[in-house]
């Protein structure tokens, strides 16, 4: 069981967005979708969350096309976040994070809920914001709050509603998780996308910075001119000649001194052969 | 309710609905005391009421929607379409010869609710851009409409010379003045419950303040729900102008004034603003007719000289996202 797309592809006028892109996503995977800009990542996950339909090529999710799901059904078995969105009127941090329980509890949170929230936000470093007016949030802080949100749709709860899936296996499309966030909730956020994938989620993220994709990533898809051009191991996809193609600058790969994966470094200065 | 040209004592109010209950003469009253409050002053308090709460929820459904506390029916321009929809109503209504009949007083309703519904596209379509109400455009296209349809409804009323659909000045700026019991009936039976089911659809309103796609990615039918709410709001509204005319700002002031009072879930502000409303309005009414007493104000000069000061602080408030 997977979620999957194949050969996707995605046209906005004459605009191609996305092409023949294929990617599966298996439960207890992190899969992380880099490249440069406007290579079409965010274009990926509207196409795999189902925010556009693809002008050719399927989505599934565990062995049935996404427009076959009941809307509650998919909710419940799938989150999206999406880049920074503003949340209307003075909702607190907490009451946006418990909107992720939604689907779940139908507007009356229970306990466990609660629960799932409280240490969410505890896991996003939150905790003191909880009673903080979202829209009064920073970048960083919103997105925390935002990522929580996300992950409390799928996660485990102690006391489950009864319309809660019987299956651990979930999904997390991700729109950069990361991208406002300093180094240290960087590296939270990420040990907290392991963990739940640990549970049985299968993880889906965009993210620009390649040593936290290196660092945390089962897979990654790198992306140029709307195609996926690689996908594996970072080991495999992380190559000074692959990524100098692909982002157009001279990059230096070497092996991270501590730990068992590579260490990507740009370097401005140096020559491009 | 005592409170008016004819004066009538709290102990002679209790006096007379006693007596319409069958029990003697409490305290002395006059028979012109009687009529005057069975007649006109309940039927008016009760109609004053629920026109209070149908703004507020209104305002609290066009809000919700909208995704923007600067969102008033009553400026956007779906007042307006709905005065103009009652004033042809009315003039339906005397030319058919029910104009005095709840049959009438119900075509007046309806013929207020398409008209509403009417401006409510005509509004979501000018300000919308992929999908996203854009709320200084639409403010922008509510003073177009406003005005047109205020313009169009003088026409009607011009044109009718019919005395039962007043004036221009009973559509645009309302007065209860001539309120009536079946008035009271149509009322009540539309605006509670439309209340209640917007305060059952609350959860899926404070989803939707997150983002139309990010509501939709939590399972809920953002379509079905825009189609629900947009009814609630025409329905609210038609109900309101056609009782009174259009009263500006009741549905901008009152549910901004709930949410810091109760807190921003949907379920409590449709509540809290159905009572508040009812409860400014009424106050409201009997400054209008006692103020400058035995001459009567519209009403919607009182709530304008509250509410236009209110938009500007909200305006003021909110200018830094409005600004994106």
């Amino acid at each position: 069981m997977t979620y999957a797309a194949s050969e996707i592809t995605v046209r906005v006028g004459s605009a191609t967005l996305l092409e023949n892109a294929s990617l599966e996503v298996q439960p207890g995977e992190i899969v992380a979708v880099a490249g440069p800009n406007g290579a079409g990542k965010t274009t990926l996950v509207r196409a795999l969350s189902g925010d556009v339909d693809p002008a050719a090529g399927s989505v599934i999710m565990a062995g049935r096309a996404l427009r076959q799901w009941p809307p509650g059904e998919l909710a419940r078995r799938r989150a999206v976040m999406s880049t920074d969105r503003a949340v209307a009127f003075a909702f607190s941090a907490q009451e946006v994070a418990l909107m992720g329980r939604m689907p779940l509890h139908g507007g009356d949170p229970n306990d466990s809920d609660r629960a799932v929230i409280d240490s969410l936000l505890g896991a996003v470093d939150c905790t003191h914001l909880a009673a903080r007016v979202f829209a009064t949030l920073s970048t960083g802080e919103r997105q925390r709050v935002q990522l929580a949100r996300a992950i409390a749709q799928v996660a485990d709860a102690d006391d489950a509603h009864e319309s809660a899936p019987e299956t651990s296996e979930r999904y997390l499309l991700l729109d950069e998780p990361t991208s406002s966030l300093d180094p240290a909730h960087q590296h939270a956020a990420m040990r907290l996308l392991r963990r739940e994938a640990d549970a049985g989620r299968g993880v889906l993220a965009v993210l620009h910075d390649l040593n936290l994709a290196a660092a945390y990533a089962d897979r990654v898809a790198l992306m140029h001119d709307a195609r996926i051009v690689e996908i594996g191991p970072p080991s495999q996809v992380l190559r000074a000649d692959l990524l100098e193609q692909v982002f157009e600058m001279p990059m230096l790969v070497i092996p991270h001194p501590h730990l068992p994966h590579p260490l990507v470094i740009a370097e401005p200065h140096a020559e491009l052969d | 309710m005592g409170i008016g040209a004819v004066a009538i004592s709290p102990a002679e109010v209790v006096a007379i609905l006693l007596g319409q209950l069958g029990l003697e003469q409490v305290w002395e009253y006059t028979d012109r005391q009687e009529t005057v409050l069975t007649a006109i002053r309940i039927p008016r308090v009760l109609a004053t009421a629920l026109v209070g709460a149908a703004w507020a929820g209104a305002g609290v459904a066009v809000q919700g929607l909208y995704r923007t506390p600067l969102a008033d029916p009553a400026l956007v321009g779906i007042g307006g379409g709905a005065a103009l929809g009652a004033a042809l109503g009315v003039a339906a209504a005397v030319s058919l010869g029910i104009v005095a009949q709840l049959s009438g007083t119900l075509l007046v309703t309806v013929s207020a609710f398409v008209a509403a519904l009417a401006a409510a596209a005509i509004v979501y379509r000018v300000a919308s851009a992929s999908g996203r109400v854009v709320v200084a455009t639409m403010l922008l296209a509510g003073i177009a409409l406003s005005a047109f349809f205020a313009a169009l409804t003088a026409l009607v009323v011009a044109a009718s010379r019919t005395p039962e659909l007043g004036t221009v000045a009973f559509w645009t700026l309302g007065s209860f003045a001539g309120v009536v019991g079946r008035d009271v009936l149509v009322a009540g039976v539309i605006v509670i419950p439309a209340v209640l089911v917007l305060a059952r659809l609350g959860p899926r309103l404070d989803a939707l303040a997150l983002g139309e796609t990010e509501a939709g990615h939590l399972g809920i039918d953002v379509p079905r729900l825009t189609i629900a709410v947009t009814v609630i709001f025409a329905l609210l509204t038609a109900v309101a102008v056609a009782v009174a005319g259009v009263i500006a700002f009741v549905a901008l002031m009152v549910p901004t004034v709930v949410r810091a009072w109760v807190g921003q879930p949907h379920r409590f502000v449709a509540i809290g603003a159905g009572l508040l409303g009812a409860t400014f309005l009424v106050i409201a009414d009997v400054l209008a007719r006692s103020l400058f007493s035995p001459v009567e104000l519209s009403i919607g000069v009182i709530t304008t000289l509250v509410g236009a000061p209110f938009f500007l602080w909200l305006l003021l408030r909110e200018r830094g996202l409005l600004a994106r």
